[in-house]
């Protein structure tokens, strides 16, 4: 009996690997496919994409599905995304009207997605292109799950790189393999008030393409507190509260602190409590808003409030910089969590990108996207991607309003849209658009100026942090306790260390 | 042929057990039927097959295809380098696996907290459960007790015990009432001593139970004829007790080996995926390698515990043989 259960035993193990050998040898062709084998493919047939925010992604997909299938007769692209539409309310009258998106984050809504993912990609199924929104992707490059697609960037020949922002494309690389392709980018710049700041102290915030929170606080800290005494008006440094200054601070130094590419960990190294006590001493010198109460409505009120207050710095993304440069232009306020405010923006002067001590400046994306390696169809997964990132789809509104193109062509196309206000007609009501055509000699020099900025800035990214959303959770719970002076700051990075050390060393 | 055997010695086990007296001393003869027995199918050498086996067969099915079955699948996944297309890659990922920093922290982990939590947890539901059987009166009630722990769910004694250990909870209050510092329980080295405090409370009553049934299964003649010869407490402990217990003992000791291996689901619940690394288990590796859905590390893992505990469980089952009077 006993040998029989053995040899059943070994039969089963033997047979599971032979099923397992024989998957592998079905495989095998594609596993080892080199571009040039999957290039010489047909553009056919039928591909899944599939993406977590329906916001973001389902518009512009769907659109980019229809023009393609068009394009190339006999493919069929399914779309899914997964996440709620946010609420839209919109209030006011003719002369001032607000639209408010409320996204509430269901974190348990992303866990779920991201599980299915993971189960349909380690069962071997799975989209054939993922939206790489809230996947844990440099988990899926390590374990062979996506597609390293530089292999196909550099053996397509219709596929050149110098179309596209070539910086941005080095940062997302990860061990040397081009595992997701971002569509878009955006990045943070510092504005100061210029109504605040001497003739000297603004020189000094010429004089430099990036900043760091502490070069900013060295420049205005002395008129910071000349001003707040002698002033009854609500002015701080900064137009955020401490737990967002930390974070963007996070941000900035993340590799440093957390490189998940070599699996290293330096929280406890002192520099995680230096940011920690640095907020606090941030918070303690009045530099910050205080903190409001999350779900606090915002109305057209609150926003003229808003533009009471004065702040010496503020944070912008690359979507005020066209405002910058065209005063004239409606006014399209982004208020990503209604925490932030940038006050009164009248007299506002661009500083500078914000870089970390070591001059890192970091971008983000609101589109990326990766082909999953198990794809029946890489050819028509690829060509789909570099539709995605072609002039024709990369001007579209839907790809998103504050990110710039990835494509160069598309890029200065849009700012000439932008400039006209011909992209925004969609949203517009037809009085409001008189957009389009040619651009005069006023939106020209518009268009010069901003574009001119965009690409100095644009050429000084270089870094692109890979974060992982587990991690972020343990910082987001754990920096609760020191805000709330349960523990202190060492406390905090030795029991971050112990946790996030733990969690990369599986 | 091997079957008929396997039959023939199982209709004698049940012979000697006296739950049935088909084939009573009839190796190699026809058996003396009953009229119930000729109701019963016959094997080709004309014996009745033991009905019994039809009422383990559904059970012996259910745990061939939920749990040998699956985990012989699993076996496959330790072999290759990944769940889909996978190439057959030898015993690497069991080197990796040792290699890995996690699964080690949580193998030395595991071990730390078996060999301090389960003789602790047998010594003390031994001595629970010689208290008890030397009570007169409310033997039953005390027994109780002790097993409320047993029926409380998990889910809602987690918060009991997070408000109890939690930074600003009940055991700081208590401290600080004594003028002691204090403790942060829950993510410093001291929640070693929590956990093993909970599976301790959660299993004390299981083990007190079973050592009950133990000692009143010891003749009390034994007991008279020591104490009549001279024998203390001592000498009847060690040479009555602990004699007649020992079978009882390796079953208590295998039971709190696989119940200490259960504790995860408080520790889980009170501290999550990744706790203070003084208590992160074997479990917690194989549980985040579930959501990750490493397959690989997953099946190694799963491989290599099955393989302790067999060989443990063999172990201990052949010293009780020994051991055994």
């Amino acid at each position: 009996m006993k040998k029989g259960l053995s040899t059943l035993c070994i039969a089963a193990l033997v047979l599971s690997l032979t099923a397992c050998s024989t998957a592998q040898t079905a495989d095998t062709p594609s596993q080892k496919n080199t571009g040039q084998d999957v290039l010489s493919g047909e553009i056919r047939g039928e591909i899944t994409v599939s993406a977590y925010e329906t916001f973001r992604y389902k518009n512009f997909l769907e659109e980019a599905a229809k023009a393609f299938e068009q394009k190339y007769p006999g493919t069929k692209v399914n779309i899914s995304t997964f996440s709620k539409m946010p609420e839209v309310k919109t209030s006011g009258d003719d002369d001032k009207k607000m639209t408010i998106m409320t996204k509430g984050d269901d974190s348990q809504a992303r866990v779920d997605y991201i599980n299915k993912i993971n189960t349909e990609l380690m069962s071997g199924r799975g989209a054939d292109v993922l939206g790489i929104d809230v996947l844990p992707w440099y988990k899926y490059a390590q374990s062979g799950q996506l597609e390293d697609v530089s292999k196909y960037m550099d053996t397509d020949p219709a596929f050149n790189l110098s179309d596209y922002r070539g910086n941005i494309l080095q940062a997302t690389r990860y061990k040397d393999g081009q595992y997701i392709f971002p569509l878009d980018y955006t990045f943070n710049y510092f504005a100061y008030d210029s109504s605040l700041f001497t003739e000297e102290q603004q020189k000094q915030l010429q004089m430099d393409d990036t900043f760091t929170y502490e070069n900013l606080i060295g420049i205005g800290a002395s008129t910071y507190k000349e001003v707040s005494r002698n002033t009854e008006k609500p002015i701080k440094m900064f137009g955020f509260d401490e737990r967002d200054i930390f974070r963007k601070l996070l941000q900035e130094n993340y590799k440093d602190l957390i490189d998940i590419e070599q699996r290293k960990v330096h929280i406890n190294g002192g520099k995680f409590a230096k940011l920690l006590e640095s907020v606090k001493e941030y918070a303690e010198k009045d530099y910050l808003k205080p903190s409001t109460a999350t779900g606090t409505q915002i109305t057209l009120d609150s926003l003229q409030k808003n533009k009471d207050e004065q702040y010496f710095y503020k944070v912008k993304n690359n979507f005020s910089l066209l405002q910058h440069f065209n005063k004239n232009s409606r006014k399209m306020a982004m208020m990503d969590s209604g925490q932030s405010s940038s006050g009164n923006e009248d007299n506002d002067k661009i500083a500078g990108l914000s870089a970390n001590s070591d001059g890192k400046v970091s971008f983000s994306y609101n589109q990326a996207y990766a082909i999953n390696s198990n794809s029946a169809n890489k050819r028509t997964a690829w060509e789909f991607i570099k539709f995605l990132a072609s002039e024709e789809m990369q001007t579209s509104l839907q790809l998103s309003l504050n990110g710039l193109p990835i494509n160069n062509n598309a890029r200065s196309e849009k700012a000439k849209l932008s400039v006209t206000g011909e992209l925004y007609s969609a949203m517009m009501s037809p009085q409001e658009n008189t957009g389009g055509g040619e651009l005069t000699d006023e939106q020209m020099e518009i268009y010069n100026k901003y574009i001119k900025t965009v690409d100095r800035f644009s050429d000084l990214i270089n870094s692109f942090p890979v974060t992982d959303t587990t991690i972020e959770s343990m910082i987001n719970a754990e920096i609760e306790n020191f805000f709330n002076g349960s523990k202190t700051a060492d406390e905090v990075a030795d029991i971050l260390q112990s946790k996030i050390e733990l969690y990369l060393s599986e | 042929m091997k079957k008929m055997v396997l039959f023939f010695n199982r209709t004698k086990s049940f012979t000697h057990s006296g739950q049935s007296k088909i084939a009573r001393g009839s190796r190699g003869l026809l058996p003396r039927l009953r009229f119930v027995d000729l109701m019963k199918p016959f094997n080709s050498r004309g014996y009745p097959l033991d009905t019994s086996i039809l009422f383990i067969l559904p059970g012996l099915i259910g745990f061939f295809v939920f749990f040998i079955g699956p985990f012989i699948i699993s076996l496959g996944y330790a072999f290759v380098d990944k769940p889909v297309g996978g190439v057959f890659v030898g015993f690497q990922n069991f080197t990796e696996l040792f290699q890995n920093k996690a699964y080690l922290q949580g193998l030395n982990n595991t071990i730390s907290f078996i060999g301090v939590s389960v003789p602790l947890n047998v010594l003390l539901s031994l001595a629970v459960a010689m208290l008890i059987s030397k009570v007169k009166k409310y033997k039953g009630l005390f027994a109780l007790i002790f097993l409320i722990p047993l029926v409380i769910p998990s889910g809602s004694m987690v918060f009991f015990w997070r408000a109890f250990f939690d930074h600003n909870g009940y055991a700081n209050f208590l401290l600080n009432l004594l003028g002691v510092a204090k403790i942060n329980w829950l993510e410093t080295e001291y929640v070693q001593f929590v956990i093993v405090l909970i599976f301790i409370w959660k299993n004390l009553g299981y083990n007190m139970v079973l050592f009950l049934a133990g000692l009143y299964s010891i003749p009390k003649d034994y007991y008279e004829a020591a104490y009549i010869d001279g024998a203390g407490p001592w000498q009847c402990f060690r040479h009555i007790t602990a004699v007649h217990l020992m079978p009882t003992f390796v079953l208590v000791l295998i039971m709190s080996i696989i119940n200490s291996f259960k504790v995860f689901k408080e520790i889980y619940l009170i501290t999550g995926s990744y706790p203070h690394e003084s208590i992160y288990m074997l479990q917690h590796f194989m549980n985040n390698m579930f959501y990750s859905l490493n397959y690989q590390k997953l099946a190694t893992a799963t491989t290599v515990l099955v393989l302790i505990i067999t060989l443990l469980t063999k172990f201990l089952l052949k010293l009780e043989r020994k051991v055994s009077p």
